[in-house]
């Protein structure tokens, strides 16, 4: 297995770095099923009764909240092995780590068809939960280093680009369920375990691409042409490396902690409930029969937030390379917060167009998040260690995904409770969110460069005298 | 921020068109599903 190490994945001279990101992208548009695993929510819950039409399960089968677990448990094991396995993905080098990945996240899905076989939610739990949700951790940051090695003249560009694979994920992931299902199903079968087969090979098949394609770059390499500009001091890109036990001591590192934990929050809880939220703005009640938002005109919302959320994340990176990554996030936080300020506006004046417009351009600054933090770690804590830097940042996300989605519901619910209309039930929501967006944006604001004291070459271990 | 200096052009062969179909076929035609979807918002 040597040929997986480090040492046997450095490109030799001539290789290009424009093969780095398909293979980047090869890995991320896998791992980004997760976001499309919905699909499988109401078959796992009709194992039994194999009849998806029906009210409600047969005695023994899944409620529809023990199936939601699995990914929920697949988001808690992303952002834990992310961060716990981060310095063994910085040392041992994307080929071995991508690889790694795909045993896992491949491997979760067979064992949870064996889990659907024996109707055993702990076994699909832990296929596609844990040993999956450990797979993402190591595939979402095993390419990230590498491109950021490969393009210092571009680094927003590059992860944007591999960032942009994961909300792709769901684009692919969703329809291939489906049309996986459909084509599987039989009498008295919904066809999930096939379909977990067949997700798993052809996923391995993607992720292995990716891994044996991959290359780091020769130490020393750098672009042809290509030469770092020297930054005056207190400039907001750092030529110094931190270590990622000293970056976790620096008010920078919990302060992009707080960025991208408040970036997601008023993201992720919206992304969620977005299919009820403009069914139940736009209702026949609100807008006149017949004019209402239908169930399948909100599937297509989700599904445009979607290629929003996907596209923000390439096109909001890249840019930062050319405005820099503070003046991104100040971007993102601003007009966040009055878009989200004026969406319940948009919501009481019927105008969906606006409505829709509104969440199209948040969700591109919620995909723009994620892909611009690793190349704002970057400039902060330097290249070196960047991967296992972002891994800890990630345990933002797994919060975020557990604050983003009960803020919503729990506002929405006390809402209806205390007898406002659900179309105007989300008001007050929006103007939480908004009111986090502008902490967020005091906290990018207090970003400065890291201090000397944390530097790498300044902290060197005392010489042994032994 | 850096203001880097762009590389000389880079050679691009038809090898690496041919290996960015392998994920680019995937997202294109996961893309055109959602957009099926997304025709449902506009009727």
């Amino acid at each position: 297995m040597g040929f997986l190490d480090r040492e046997h994945s450095v490109a030799g001279p001539g290789w290009t770095r424009w093969l780095v990101p398909p293979a980047a992208l090869a890995v991320h548009l896998s791992i980004g099923q997760i976001y499309g695993y919905s699909v499988f929510n109401k078959p796992l819950s009709r194992l039994i009764s194999g009849d998806l039409n029906a009210e409600a399960g047969a005695p023994g089968d899944w409620s529809l909240f023990q199936v939601g677990l699995i990914f929920s448990v697949a988001l808690f094991f992303l952002g834990a092995s992310s961060a716990i396995f981060g310095k063994w993905v910085e040392r041992e080098g994307p080929r071995k780590t991508m690889f790694a990945s795909a045993l896992l996240f491949c491997g979760g899905f067979f064992v949870a068809a064996l889990g659907v076989k024996l109707h055993s939610l702990p076994l699909v739990i832990f296929g596609n939960g844990v040993l999956g949700g450990i797979g993402l951790g190591l595939g979402y940051i095993s390419p990230v280093s590498t491109l950021i090695k490969w393009f210092p003249d571009r680094p927003g560009l590059a992860t944007g680009m591999a960032i942009m694979g994961f909300g792709g994920g769901a684009l692919i992931g969703s329809p291939l369920g489906t049309a996986l299902m459909t084509r599987f199903a039989s009498d008295g079968t919904l066809g999930v375990g096939s379909t977990f087969l067949v997700m798993g090979a052809v996923y391995l098949i993607m992720m292995l691409f990716g891994a044996f394609l991959i290359r780091v770059p020769a130490d020393g390499w750098k672009p042809a042409g290509w030469s770092p500009k020297p930054q005056a001091a207190g400039g907001m890109i750092s030529s110094h490396n931190v270590l990622v036990e000293q970056a976790f001591r620096t008010p920078q590192f919990w302060l992009l902690f707080a960025v991208l934990f408040l970036n997601v929050t008023a993201g992720i809880g919206v992304l969620g409930q977005a299919s009820v939220m403009i069914q139940e703005m736009f209702s026949d009640r609100v807008l006149g029969a017949g004019n209402g938002v239908t169930a399948a005109a909100a599937a297509g919302f989700v599904g445009l937030l979607s290629i929003f959320n996907m596209a923000g994340r390439f096109i909001w990176s890249s840019t930062s390379d050319r405005i820099g990554r503070k003046p991104t996030y100040m971007i993102f936080f601003a007009l966040g917060a009055v878009l989200y300020f004026l969406i319940p506006m948009f919501g009481n004046m019927g105008s969906l167009a606006l409505f829709v417009a509104g969440f199209c351009v948040i969700m591109s600054m919620y995909g723009g998040g994620f892909a611009t933090i690793p190349a704002y770690l970057r400039d902060m804590f330097g290249t070196a260690n960047v991967g296992a830097i972002h891994g800890r940042l990630l345990l933002a996300w797994s919060a975020a995904a557990i604050v983003g989605p009960s803020l919503v519901n729990g506002f929405r619910d006390s809402q209806i409770k205390a007898g406002i209309p659900a179309a105007q039930a989300y008001s007050t929501t929006m103007y939480i969110m908004a009111a986090l967006l502008v902490v967020g944006f005091v906290a990018n604001l207090l970003v400065r460069p890291v201090a000397e004291k944390f530097w790498a070459e300044n902290r060197a271990p005392a010489p042994s005298h032994d | 921020m850096t203001r880097s200096t762009p590389e000389p052009t880079e050679q691009l062969s038809p090898v690496i068109y041919l290996t960015w179909l392998v994920p680019g076929i995937p997202l294109v035609w996961g893309v055109w599903q959602t957009l099926i979807k997304v025709s449902q918002l506009f009727q």
